[in-house]
């Protein structure tokens, strides 16, 4: 056996602990999952900006602009949901967020102050048990 | 037992490891922005692994603040949320070294830190921004930090074994 596939039996340095450690959080992974793929759709939008809150119908397609601390940062409401699509902020990571469409979902711009969440047609229910 | 001037320049040249690899990570395109593979953390862990927990907080002050220094980050709300995590992540790693490396081994160590790395980020950027739903990113940050934390910590297992003693 060659030192290099040696090296490669990692699995022989996991203690029980470890095991244990990578069972538990992989089964809160699956569960946060499962518990997300179950959320509906959501209908409406609401924005939060410095201050300011505005709700939107996600059936009414639109590209709006709105000023933050960092400058414009451009929300578009689509077929697939909604998403940020430009922003003039470092990272990136809320047009990187892509689409989102789901009930409770959210896109976050910490530099430019902005939240967006999806809620659905009544009040924001997570869920309903019969 | 080392003596301290070989000890000293051992964690001098961890911490340095450390700050190249943080700036270097910034600079590295990501495929996704949530996965940071945190490869600042590698010397983190080989300052705890053979030098104790009062090195590998060292290592890590002076990993976040010449770190933030160099890439301009330093004092952004980024920063701070970035630097309450990796105070988080050391002493979560420190407490799980303590319990015996029969316990946890390096890759066990690699877990705790990323995992809790990535919800100390959330926590702060909760309090930050105020807004719950946050946390729908939270099984996405989860993954990433048994993902990273496994990598990081083989690559620990792998450097420490070749390097100390």
């Amino acid at each position: 056996m060659s030192r290099a596939f040696k090296e490669l039996q990692w699995l022989s340095i996991l203690t029980k602990g470890d095991r244990v450690l990578i069972a538990v959080i992989a089964l809160a992974i699956g569960g946060l999952y499962g518990v997300e793929l179950r959320k509906e759709e959501g209908a409406r939008v609401v924005i939060r900006s410095e201050g300011d809150t505005q709700i939107f119908d996600m059936a009414d397609h639109a590209i709006r602009s709105l000023q933050g601390p960092k400058g414009v940062s451009e929300v578009e409401i689509g077929s697939l949901g909604i998403r940020m699509r430009t922003s003039s902020c470092r990272f990136q990571r809320c047009v990187h967020r892509g689409w989102i469409r789901r009930q409770g979902d959210m896109i976050v711009c910490i530099p430019n102050r902005i939240v967006m969440t999806i809620q659905g047609k009544r009040a924001a229910v997570d869920a309903v048990s019969r | 037992m080392e003596s301290s001037t070989r000890r000293l320049t051992r964690i001098g040249l961890l911490a340095a490891a450390a700050v190249v690899l943080f700036v270097f990570e910034g600079l590295a395109p990501r495929p996704l922005p949530w996965m940071k593979l945190g490869l600042g953390n590698l010397p983190v862990m080989l300052a705890l692994m053979g030098y104790g927990p009062l090195a590998a907080l060292t290592v890590s002050v002076l990993k976040l603040f010449i770190g933030g220094l160099l890439s301009g980050s330093l004092a952004n709300p980024a920063f701070f949320i970035g630097a309450g995590a990796g105070m988080f992540s050391w002493l979560v790693m420190s407490a799980a070294r303590a319990l015996g490396r029969s316990i946890f081994s390096a890759v066990g160590l690699g877990i705790w830190g990323a995992v809790t790395h990535q919800l100390a980020q959330l926590a702060l950027a909760y309090i930050y921004i105020g807004q719950w739903g946050m946390w729908t990113l939270l099984p996405v940050a989860l993954l990433g930090g048994l993902i990273s934390g496994i990598l990081i910590g083989l690559l620990a297992h792998w450097v420490h074994d070749r390097s100390v003693q």
